[in-house]
């Protein structure tokens, strides 16, 4: 969970840093007042969201909307299931091996579905040339190509 | 109390005693008068209108005598009952025939002069005798200057003078000029440790609340400079030590080593003269002193002891024996500080042990006269509404109000979506706010609550209850946490604690609005106990349950039954630990309901409260058992210090080592001339962060037989505070009389074992002297304190909660302290924490009662946070059933497809299932996705409001 | 005024939302910025409700187990 988070974040722009997990046992209060306290003081010196990234409120609003999207999409959902059940299986709950595993099988659909998500919904505000999709995006040119080859496609079938 | 008075099973008479009691255990009558009360219980509403017009004065003794209350009240208004009554020493009317102004301001016409004492025979199996403790003599309090000068005041008084509904409003005022006191000094063992006022043992509990007074005190008044006075700091239970350093550290505590004798008036102020251990005198002035008084056997003791034909100790309290520390005599039981000075813990533990005695004896009758609680059938009407929440806000006495502000609170709660009802109260948890809230969720249709108050993890059960009684579901209430995790941790900023309260209280509400009606589930008890640990904690809850009525399996890691005991020779009490050891031992062999397994270990553990199944691996192979609970008595050990010469000097021996030797007479100890004690090695901050309890007593009680042994002998013991509670100081006493010598040394100063020649030496620091100084030792003999099993395998499996030291968490130190957080799970002796063998014994029986609860109702209550399956939406993957950590999801066909079905039982409501469902085709009760989404789109609804406002400050 | 961070913690009911509660009864303290959902165990935790969680304005997320 936390590195799929932390991957989607990455694809949007969000400072990774903004998430964080850890453990406390109950017997633990001490712990938990320290855990809590660094982290105040780590998101204290980011700033507020969007600061830190550089992002405006509504570019910012505009891609966590499309991972929002992702997050609910079924078909990534399965692939996110089938990913942690295996996890399971090999029984390697290591930080390297997940991410591993995360980077093979889920950052490409990451990737894929929210830059989909935001080329369509900035194609349907109107015409944009490929710079102004790049620039809003973040996306590589070959990957928005592909994109926009599978959305020509889509349209035909 | 609450839960006493909601018991259908409980019937309370206030205001009773018992005359007489007659026949046998098992078939007792007892005679009781009840006084009348003048007021009708059943009727009173507990409006206060009596109390309110009630023209006649009387001394207020709840409140210490701070205060004045009326002759018509209620001593405080979570009373249990909760009803008024009239005072038949104060009332006009029962003393002159007039007045009866009450009658007329009553609006149920409860008042009822016409009652009279009622005599009643009660049929009864067994007695438990809780009368509690006694005040301190007058004479004790009087050397202090108590009555004498006014801002001489008992602990008792600061108790009540703190209390948010107490004489003062919680402000804390000295009485001479109701000014704040600057300097306060808290004077220790005031009826305790005093010979003079016959209260020559110590009340065990006194330094601990002079530390928690003297915290709180900080906490009204930041700027107070206060003083501890202590003769030894004993802080002897689990978790105390780190709690008083704690409360030093962080208040800025004074803590002196020094007994001072009187207390003067000097110009308005009030002059301590002290000797500190340096033999130094000092002269202090200070604004308010407080005497931290004793806790004395309850006054009428001897004419209970009586009535009840039980004996007493010396001092008044009911004597009891170690083997058997909660009976007075068959059928007679004890709980509490009746049976000796102790603390609400282990009163607590008592008051299960003395349940789980009775529930032995009346074992065949059970259940014979129960009364079950019915529940009110659902308003359906009620629950077809849209949803109308509900808010309370919980004062919690000062706890939450003396930080948030509850009344903003409130009001912004009142103008939340959905919120129909918005109030606060004083105490929500109280048997007369539940009440309450009952009626207001009828008079205002409500049907669904918001809790602002404590943690839903102790509370929300209660909660629940009122709302089942209500008519309502009761997955239908959520609590806001505003007291643990926000008005306790955020005391020095109220504006942004309240902030916070009202965030919480909206993201409350949000999810209220979402949360749907749940079923209780019932599960069928499998009724017997695994015990793990066959010492005597293992062996005496074992034969309590089994005595009940119910199997047991008591599992031991050693070829042998008796753990730790086997070692112990002697103990402070005087009994045979070894005949304890070996009764113990016949006891559990020969009963029918025990299956013993020895050289054997519990491999796996799986299940749940009611239905676990474990592995046990003998030499003779593997069994498995089904059981419906689990006691961990899996005890500690003797630490081993490092250091010392422990290990490398044949003359250095542990207390234990040294018992042995002394049990095999004066021969075993050839020349040995002279002893050197030291307490605390490699405990309370050496190598073990805690106090272990018992080697103070244990070192006393050597050096006592050590000395019979050698009259001529010599016994110097090192040590940091002599912890010698309760009636265990007599013993320390006599030690000094026999001429044992004690010497404090400091942590920064610990003595050091040097060899020296052939022998050994003990450097020490002596405060009198101010020198370093040497002593020559036939045998060092060093108190090295009790650790725990940190890899104890049980509570791996089983996943309980430690404490940094690695003794088993309890659910609650004082409401379950036998309980672990996983349900079906009891913990007793050392594995809890060290203590000395009769707090063992009685613990074994509270676990022991706890533990028998669900297998005598025969079924469990499994709270409704479990996932369910829309069979419609699922697609039949797989996924949840591949995740679920506890198999609780198994797949089945349903019309020829594979769909996901939960075993509800076996489900422990992680909810991993549902984060993983691709279709959302998975809920989880009372934590579903809509209901976690609208609390985090509550969350950021304050941003969004605070945008509005700049959007309106712009614009204007 | 220096900026105040919001957060919203997830904390499971066995481990860290006892642990906050036992760092209560000890009267530790620490700073307010933080909010909290209760949730059984951090198993429930599902990606949806981190991005939610910033999709609102969350500053940062802190999911304790």
């Amino acid at each position: 969970m936390a590195e799929t988070v932390r991957r989607i974040l990455d694809t949007v722009g969000v400072k990774r840093d903004r998430f964080y997990i850890d453990w406390a046992s109950a017997a633990e209060g001490p712990r938990f007042v320290q855990l809590l306290t660094d982290f105040t003081e780590r998101i204290r010196n980011l700033g507020p969201l969007g600061e830190a990234e550089g992002l405006s409120r509504e570019r910012l609003q505009f891609r966590l909307e499309a991972a929002r999207k992702l997050c609910s999409n079924m078909q990534f959902r399965a692939q996110y299931g089938n990913l942690a059940r295996e996890i399971k299986k090999l029984g390697d709950y290591s930080p390297e091996n997940i991410a591993q595993l995360v980077e093979k099988k889920l950052v490409p659909q990451i990737r894929k579905r929210i830059l989909e998500t935001e080329v369509r919904e900035l194609l349907s505000r109107g015409p944009q040339s490929v710079d102004a999709l790049a620039e809003a995006t973040g996306a590589s040119p070959e990957e928005l190509a592909g994109i926009l080859e599978a959305m020509e496609k889509g349209k035909k079938s | 109390m609450v839960e006493a008075g909601r018991s259908p099973n409980i019937e309370i008479l206030t205001l009773a005693e018992v005359e007489a009691l007659s026949g046998r255990p098992g078939n007792f009558k007892a005679r009781v008068k009840v006084k009348p009360r003048y007021i009708d219980p059943e009727k009173c509403t507990a409006c206060g209108q009596c109390m309110q017009y009630c023209p006649r004065e009387a001394v207020d003794e709840y409140n210490e005598r701070l205060d004045f209350t009326r002759a018509a009240r209620i001593d405080f208004p979570q009373a249990v009952p909760t009803a008024y009554y009239i005072d038949e020493e104060r009332c006009l009317h029962l003393n002159h025939e007039t007045c009866m102004i009450c009658t007329n301001v009553c609006g149920p016409k409860a008042i009822d002069f016409s009652q009279k004492p009622e005599v009643r025979e009660l049929e009864v199996g067994a007695v438990v005798l809780t009368p509690g403790f006694g005040e301190v003599p007058d004479a004790a309090l009087e050397k202090y200057g108590y009555g004498i000068y006014p801002d001489v005041m008992t602990s008792l008084e600061i108790e009540r003078l703190m209390c948010v509904s107490g004489p003062s409003g919680g402000e804390i005022l000295r009485p001479s000029d109701l000014s704040h006191p600057r300097k306060i000094a808290f004077l220790q063992c005031v009826g305790s440790r005093d010979v003079s006022c016959g209260r020559p043992f110590c009340s065990s509990v006194c330094c601990m609340y002079a530390m928690k007074e003297a915290s709180m005190l900080k906490e009204h008044a930041p700027e107070a400079e206060i003083t501890l006075f202590f003769m030894d700091v004993r802080t002897q239970g689990k978790g105390f030590d780190a709690a008083f350093e704690r409360a030093v550290e962080k208040y800025g505590l004074r803590t002196v080593y020094a007994r001072v004798p009187k207390v003067e008036e000097v110009s308005g102020r009030l002059g301590l003269t002290y000797v500190t251990e340096d033999g130094e005198v000092h002269r202090e002035l200070f604004d308010l002193v407080v005497l931290s008084v004793g806790l004395s056997a309850p006054a009428g003791a001897e004419d209970l002891a009586r009535r009840f034909g039980i004996e007493l100790n010396p001092f008044g309290f009911a004597r009891t024996s170690v083997a058997d520390p909660l009976t007075a005599k068959p059928g007679i039981y004890v709980a509490g500080a009746f049976q000796g000075p102790k603390d609400i813990p282990e009163s607590v533990m008592q008051a299960s042990g003395a349940a789980a005695k009775v529930s032995e004896l009346l074992a065949e009758a059970r259940g014979k006269d129960q009364v079950a609680k019915e529940f009110p059938p659902e308003d359906q009407d009620l629950l077809s509404l849209p949803p109308r929440v509900g808010v309370f806000v919980c004062h919690c006495g000062v706890n939450i109000a003396g930080v948030v502000d509850v009344e903003r609170v409130k009001e912004y709660a009142a103008q939340l979506p959905g919120v129909v009802y918005a109030d606060t109260t004083v105490y929500s948890c109280a048997q007369d706010s539940l009440e309450r809230l009952k009626e207001i969720i009828r008079e205002h249709k409500l049907n669904r609550l918001v809790i602002a108050a404590c943690s839903p993890r102790t509370h929300e059960p209660l909660f629940q209850e009122t709302l089942r009684e209500a008519g309502l579901n009761l997955a239908l209430v959520e609590m806001a946490n505003i007291r643990d995790q926000c008005a306790w941790v955020h005391a020095d900023d109220p504006e942004a604690a309240t902030r916070k309260a009202m965030d919480q209280v909206r993201m409350a509400v949000a999810k209220a609005r979402r949360l749907r009606p749940l079923e209780l589930q019932k599960v069928k008890v499998t009724p017997g106990a695994l015990v793990v640990g066959g010492g005597a904690a293992g062996m005496a809850a074992a034969l309590s349950i089994a005595e009940q009525g119910y199997e047991v399996y008591l599992v031991e890691r050693e070829p042998e039954l008796g753990g730790n005991l086997r070692r112990v020779r002697f103990l402070a009490e005087g009994e045979d630990p070894q005949k304890i050891l070996k009764d113990l031992i016949r006891r559990v062999e020969k009963h029918p309901r025990i299956r013993v397994y020895t050289s054997a270990s519990v491999e796996n553990i799986s299940g749940y409260v009611g239905n676990f199944t474990s592995t046990v691996r003998t030499q003779a192979g593997s069994e498995v058992i089904n059981h419906g609970v689990v006691v961990v008595a899996t005890g500690g050990r003797e630490h081993r210090p490092s250091g010392y010469l422990y290990g490398e000097s044949p003359k250095v021996v542990t207390q234990l080592e040294f018992e042995e030797k002394l049990s095999r007479g004066k021969r075993s100890l050839g020349k040995v001339k002279r002893v050197v004690m030291i307490q605390c090695a490699g405990s309370r901050g050496e190598e073990l962060p805690h106090c272990s309890k018992l080697c103070c007593q244990q070192a006393v009680k050597n050096a006592l037989r050590f000395k019979e042994l050698h009259p001529d002998g010599e016994v110097i013991v090192l040590y940091r505070d002599m912890r010698t509670y309760g009636f265990y100081e007599e013993l320390y006493r006599e030690a000094r009389k026999r001429g044992v010598v004690f010497l404090r040394y400091t942590p920064e100063r610990r003595p050091r074992v040097e060899k020296k020649g052939r022998g050994v030496v003990v450097q020490a620091y002596d405060a009198l002297l101010k020198e370093e100084v040497e002593i020559p030792a036939d045998l060092v003999v060093l108190s090295v304190g009790i650790e725990a099993d940190k890899e104890n395998p049980v509570a791996q499996i089983l996943k309980t909660p430690l404490t940094s030291e690695g003794f088993i968490l309890e659910a609650h130190v004082k409401l379950k302290p036998v309980e672990v957080a996983v349900d079906g799970v009891y913990v007793c002796g050392l594995a809890h924490g060290p203590k000395p063998l009769s707090e063992v014994l009685a613990q074994a029986r509270a676990a022991a009662a706890k533990a028998v609860v669900p297998l005598a109702k025969g079924f469990v209550e499994v709270p409704p946070i479990v996932s369910s399956v829309d069979q419609k939406k699922c697609i039949g993957c797989g996924i949840c059933a591949a995740l679920c950590p506890y198999s609780a999801i198994e797949m089945v066909k349903v019309d020829k497809r594979r769909k996901a079905q939960v075993i509800s039982a076996a489900c422990k409501g992680c909810g991993v299932c549902g984060s993983h469902c691709p279709v959302f085709a998975i809920s989880l009760g009372g934590f579903t996705d809509e209901a976690i989404l609208e609390q985090i789109r509550a969350f950021g609804l304050e941003e969004a409001q605070e945008a509005e406002k700049e959007v309106e400050k712009e614009a204007a | 005024m220096g900026f105040e961070p919001r957060i919203l913690s997830f904390l499971c009911n066995w481990c860290c939302y006892a642990a906050a509660d036992s760092a209560g009864v000890a009267r530790f303290s620490y700073p307010p910025n933080n909010r909290v959902i209760r949730i059984m165990c951090t198993g429930r935790m599902d990606p949806r409700f981190v991005v939610e969680a910033f999709y609102v304005g969350s500053d940062g997320v802190f999911v304790g187990g």
